[in-house]
């Protein structure tokens, strides 16, 4: 699985660099996400930008990798494409998530709240 | 007299049914490997009706949603049999057959598709349970079946209607 991380202020980036994410990934996606943020701790923030669909079971994914992190620690997504977009906002899911445009977007966010 | 034209441009619209012609015929072992590969032939066979993104995306959304549901329930265990795909465009839009030799859906009827953090409010955090909630929202006119060990699953996709099909 193609997946990049990286640090931006005070937030670990992880970068999905899939084209999709579904049933036939969506087990692998979730443990990754959580070997990835285990043993660290502040703020996640999930880069879709380079996704171009998800399933229900990607969804969940994603779901349950939030829920691993566990409370107090955030999980923030960006770059969701419409169609990515559409499958949050159907399942009103976008509400469980703070949904950024784009990584500046995101960051900037943290500034502000700073 | 345009109305006229109007009227006759319809009366002389070609016999299509609302089913319309095939598009496409596949059978694939039920796999999620082989679910994402149809998925991307289907959407590429649909490639000429010129669908807009919103339409694309509802087809791709309740065609993965269904058919992920075959390898999931339908053979939950052991060897994976076969999926048969058909897709057909006509003046109704497009139309998704699905058929399994499979587990029968629980019942003998399709699940009603509510979403998850209503059939379990306890949860807030649903991870799963969205596969008919999707469906449900997406597709119209569906028929579930089974006959003779054969699930037969129908539905239609308001999409790509008033479009020719070739």
């Amino acid at each position: 699985m193609e997946i990049n991380t990286s640090e931006y202020n005070g937030a670990k980036v992880i970068a999905v660099g899939e084209d999709r994410i579904d049933a036939a990934i969506a087990v692998l996606f979730k443990d990754r996400i959580n070997e990835l943020t285990s043993g660290s701790k502040g703020r996640v923030i999930i880069d879709l930008s380079q996704v171009n669909f998800v399933d229900s079971s990607g969804l969940g994914a994603v779901v349950g990798a939030m829920k691993q992190l566990g409370r107090g620690r955030r999980m923030d997504l960006v770059g969701l494409s419409p169609s990515v977009e559409k499958v949050f906002r159907m399942t009103r899911m976008d509400s469980v998530f703070r949904i950024f445009k784009n990584l500046d977007e995101a960051t900037q966010e943290t500034v502000d709240a700073s | 007299m345009p109305h006229d034209v109007t009227m006759n441009h319809v009366r002389a619209a070609p016999p299509a049914t609302a089913a319309g012609g095939v598009l496409s015929r596949t059978a694939f072992r039920a796999t999620f490997d082989n679910v994402r590969l149809a998925i991307k032939s289907a959407m590429e066979t649909l490639g000429p009706l010129n669908l807009s993104d919103e339409e694309a995306s509802s087809i791709e959304i309740a065609l993965a949603e269904a058919l992920n549901n075959v390898v999931e329930h339908a053979y939950p265990d052991g060897e994976p049999g076969d999926v048969k795909l058909v897709l057909r465009h006509g003046r109704a839009g497009l139309l998704i057959e699905i058929r399994d030799n499979g587990k029968a859906m629980p019942n003998g009827r399709t699940p009603n598709g509510t979403h998850p953090s209503e059939a379990h409010p306890e949860d807030n955090l649903p991870e799963g349970g969205f596969g008919w909630f999707l469906i449900r929202e997406l597709a119209r006119d569906l028929v579930y079946d089974r006959e003779n060990g054969e699930n037969f699953l129908i539905f239609r996709i308001a999409a790509g209607q008033g479009k020719p099909s070739q």
